[in-house]
Formats: C-alpha cells, sequence, structure tokens
C-alpha cells in the first residue's frame, strides 16, 4: 500500500444509531480529499473517527500501514500525526492566540518556550496574522479565529490536516480568506482532508471528492467526474438539488 | 446633544426623577415610623438597656475583636483546605476512566453524605467523637477537629460547585484539545480547569462568606471565638448588648465580601448575557 491514510470497512454507531456503514477511503500523500454530502450523511463524524475522537465500532484505520484504530492504541501520538480543525473554532478562550498555539507544542513536544513562540509567530506571519498575537480569541472576527486555529493546527506539525466544514460558521465575506489558507496549504503538499458545504471550493482545489449519504460513500472519484458524470442515482440527485440551489 | 434632548432621553430623565422622589419619600416615612413608633412600644426602655447599651459596648468590643482574630485564623487555614480537597473531589468524579470507578462512587458518597447533615452535628461528631478516641494532646484539640468537620462539609459544597464549573466548560473545549495530542489529565490542568474556576468565582465567592459565618460554630465544642466570648460577656454582665457587637464585627466583614461578590456576578452576567431587556 502506497496511502498515507486508508480506511478498511469503518462503521460507526451511536446508541444502536449505524452513523457509518463500512466506509473504504485510500488517501495518497499529499492530495486533497473533500466529502460532501447533505448534514447528517457522517462527514463530521468521519473525522472525527480517524481523529481517533470517536472510536470506531468496527474495520480499520491505516496511518502509513499501521493500524491506528486498535482498541487501547495510545492516540495521543497520533494525534500529533493527525491535526484537526473544527466548525465552531473551538479555540480557548482563556489564552491568547499565541498562548493557543504554543500550548501543545511547549506540552506534548516538548519544545521549549522561546522556539515555541518564534515558530509561532512565522506560522502567523505565513497567514497575515502577526499583529494577533497578543489577542484573545473573542477580539477577533470569525475568519480570524478560524485561520488562528489552522494555526494552531498547524503548529504540532502534523502530517495530516482534518478541516471540518470550517467555513460553516463564517459570515459569507469571511470564507475566502479561509479557503485562501487551504489553497496554501494545498500547495504546500499538505495532505488534506474536508468535510464541506463549498462545492465551488471542492471542485476546483480537491484531488478526490467523496460523495455521503446514510454513512455510506455512494459516489467518489476526481472532481471532474463526481461533479458531472456521478454513477449512483443519489450522487445525481443530490448535485442536482445542489446546482438547483445555486451553490454550483 | 448638549442642547437638544432626544424626546426618549427627556422621558427617561423625567422617569428617574420621579423614581427617586418616590423613593425617597417612602424611604423617609419607614424611617420616621420605627423612629418614633418603636420606642412607644410597652418594653422598648428595658430592651435597649439590654441589648443596645453603650456602655456595655464600649467595654466587651475589644474583647470580641480579640477573639474574632481566631475566627479569621480557623478561617485562614480552613480556607485554602476546602478549596484544595474540593478541587480534588470534583476531579474524582468527573474522571472518565472506567478504572477509577470506585473513586467516583465514593466521592459521591462523600458528597451526598457531608451536604445531607447540618454542619452543626458534623462539628459535634467530629469535635466530641474523634478525640474521644482517646488521643493525646495537641491531637485531642477540638480546635483542630472542630476546623475538620468544618473542612469536610465545606469541600463538599464548594466540590458541587467545581464540578458544576468543570461540566460547563463544552465538550468542544476537550475535543479541540484532545485533537492537538494534549492527554487527557493535560486538558483538564490547561483547558478545562482554567475555564471552570473563571466561571465559579461568584458562586465560591458565596461559599467563602458563608465559612465566614460558620466558623462560629467551631465554638460549641469549646474554642474561645468571638460568638463564645460575647456568650461569657452577655453572662457575666447579664446584658445582650455584646451579641449586638459581635453581629457588627461579622458584618464589617461579610457586607465587603458580599458587595465584592455581586460585583463579580454582575460583571460574568454581562459577559456571557447578551443586552438587557427592560
Amino acid at each position: 500500500m502506497t496511502s498515507k491514510l486508508s480506511l478498511r470497512d469503518v462503521s460507526k454507531a451511536y446508541a444502536g444509531h449505524i452513523v457509518l456503514h463500512g466506509v473504504s477511503l485510500d488517501i495518497a500523500e499529499g492530495s486533497v480529499v473533500t466529502l460532501i454530502g447533505p448534514s447528517g450523511s457522517g462527514k463530521s463524524t468521519l473525522l472525527r473517527c480517524i481523529n481517533l475522537l470517536e472510536p470506531i465500532d468496527d474495520g480499520e484505520i491505516f496511518l502509513d500501514d499501521v493500524d491506528i484504530s486498535i482498541p487501547g492504541f495510545d492516540a495521543n501520538p497520533v494525534r500529533r500525526r493527525i491535526g484537526m480543525v473544527f466548525q465552531n473554532f473551538n479555540l480557548f478562550p482563556h489564552m491568547s492566540v499565541m498562548e493557543n498555539i504554543i500550548l501543545s507544542p511547549t506540552r506534548t513536544l516538548g519544545i521549549n518556550k522561546p522556539v515555541a513562540r518564534a515558530k509561532a509567530m512565522e506560522l502567523l506571519e505565513r497567514f497575515g496574522l502577526a499583529d494577533k498575537a497578543d489577542s484573545y480569541p473573542d477580539q477577533l472576527s470569525g475568519g480570524q479565529q478560524q485561520r488562528v486555529a489552522i494555526v494552531r493546527a498547524l503548529a504540532i506539525e502534523p502530517e495530516v490536516l482534518l478541516l471540518d466544514e470550517i467555513t460553516s460558521s463564517l459570515d459569507p465575506e469571511l470564507v475566502g480568506e479561509v479557503l485562501d489558507v487551504v489553497r496554501e496549504l494545498k500547495a504546500s503538499g499538505m495532505t488534506l482532508i474536508l468535510a464541506t458545504h463549498e462545492m465551488g471550493f471542492a471542485r476546483d482545489t480537491s484531488d478526490v471528492v467523496c460523495v455521503l449519504d446514510g454513512g455510506h460513500i455512494i459516489e467518489q472519484g476526481p472532481p471532474s467526474q463526481v461533479f458531472t458524470a456521478p454513477q449512483s442515482e443519489r450522487a445525481q440527485q443530490f448535485l442536482q438539488s445542489i446546482i438547483n440551489s445555486g451553490r454550483l | 446633544m448638549a442642547t437638544t434632548t432626544s424626546r426618549r432621553a427627556a422621558y427617561e430623565q423625567a422617569r428617574k426623577r420621579r423614581s427617586i422622589a418616590v423613593a425617597t419619600v417612602s424611604s423617609l416615612i419607614v424611617v420616621t415610623a420605627i423612629v418614633l413608633l418603636v420606642p412607644q412600644m410597652p418594653r422598648w426602655e428595658r430592651v435597649r438597656q439590654s441589648f443596645f447599651n453603650g456602655e456595655r459596648f464600649r467595654d466587651s468590643f475589644p474583647r470580641l475583636l480579640d477573639a474574632f482574630l481566631l475566627d479569621v485564623k480557623i478561617f485562614a487555614w480552613s480556607a485554602p483546605l476546602i478549596l484544595i480537597l474540593a478541587m480534588l473531589v470534583a476531579m474524582a468524579r468527573n474522571s472518565r476512566s472506567p478504572a477509577l470507578f470506585p473513586l467516583r462512587a465514593l466521592t459521591i458518597a462523600y458528597t451526598d453524605i457531608m451536604r445531607g447533615v447540618p454542619i452543626i452535628l458534623w462539628i459535634y461528631l467530629i469535635g466530641f467523637g474523634v478525640p474521644g478516641l482517646g488521643l493525646d494532646r495537641p491531637w485531642n484539640s477540638p480546635l483542630l477537629w472542630g476546623s475538620v468537620a468544618l473542612i469536610l462539609t465545606y469541600a463538599s459544597y464548594v466540590a458541587e460547585v467545581f464540578r458544576a464549573g468543570i461540566e460547563s466548560v463544552h465538550e468542544s473545549q476537550r475535543a479541540a484539545a484532545r485533537s492537538l495530542g494534549l492527554s487527557n489529565w493535560q486538558t483538564m490542568r490547561f483547558v478545562v480547569i482554567p475555564q471552570a474556576i473563571r466561571r465559579v468565582v461568584p458562586p465560591l465567592m458565596n461559599d467563602l462568606v458563608s465559612l465566614q459565618k460558620d466558623v462560629a460554630l467551631v465554638s460549641l465544642i469549646g474554642p474561645i471565638e468571638i460568638l463564645r466570648q460575647a456568650g461569657i460577656d452577655k453572662s457575666k454582665f447579664a446584658n445582650f448588648t455584646p451579641f449586638i457587637g459581635a453581629a457588627v464585627i461579622f458584618l464589617c466583614i461579610t457586607i465587603p465580601l458580599t458587595r465584592t461578590t455581586d460585583y463579580l456576578m454582575e460583571r460574568e452576567r454581562r459577559r456571557t448575557t447578551g443586552t438587557r431587556v427592560r
């Protein structure tokens, strides 16, 4: 196998309600994989399972050919290799931007503070946030908060980054600045898995698009194929409804 | 702005003037009534003599103040221990590891039992019971075991306050911390507990104000603190004025503390809720 990350028949249920039905997916190093589909189709759950925030019930998840989904597997080192950014930013409100970013590097990687600060500052500069280092999250706009959350996830130098509907709670005029960051991450060769409702972005940026519905991947392939000639009927319906609502 | 007052502002101003006038007049009526009517009561003169006796007040006050030092001391060594014990209990109760189930069960039993019995009973039971085991000095001191009783009961109340604070921190904060590779303990230590403590400062202050008063209950098993000193003075001169003196001393401490608590609560409320509705 040459995949960076690979899912084999991953299943997950909450209190009897099945959220993921045997999902299989291979993600090549440096590729951008987009999960689309209606709300409740299992996109977020899939990302949370990859990050080991939720234990899966069945199946396997391989990171560099190592099964990380074995029950009892130490999740913390895995999470340092797979970063995650959330829909509602989830910045720590009692910490400044700088403290948010250096918390994990200093506490989990043992990097000393001056070094961690310098690295954080570099990242902040790269994403145009250098003047916000000493601000607190609630002093920033939604777009700025989300960019800080991305910087925080990047500070532990993950190999894969999971982006869970990171533009869904932003005002429309702030979406662009966050998507620009994602484009830059793609250009830098990072492996990205994102759940999104931004169909235009998914079409233009992804290497692979997966359409999820009811916990199944019902369509999977390059965006040119998925968005123009979907095979399954359900995927055709979903895309038609998106086109009808003017989102593509 | 200074020259042209808006219609709304003029209305608000008039309303405010009217409210102040009403409040002033009604307060004056009540105060006058009390000042004029209470002395008309048949036995007012005797009550004044036995509760508001200036000479007795001046005589007792320094002794009361002296005895109050012991209250302050008990408070000073109990409060930090209460906070530490309460935090440990709250954290044990919020632990998620299945292996810690016995510890969780124990903390639930502890808070239920300590909170389910009046403090005064605990002071008697622990303050008389433990030294009754035949311990030698200084381990048989009622001051020691009275304080232990206070610490154990108050820690159970404060633990619930901390627990509420910990539970009020949204699950997504934990998810974010865990996704960054922080361990469960690091997540508690750096993300959950700092936010929890900030949120519970006002109710915590409330409990500390109560503690400041309840310290006086330790007097029931012996130590001569302010309440007991007032009782001694009362018996010696057959006059209740020392109790008034003790009340005055307590108020000097508790009123500023209560005001501060209200201020903190108001600040927290302003921070967390939206525009106030009339």
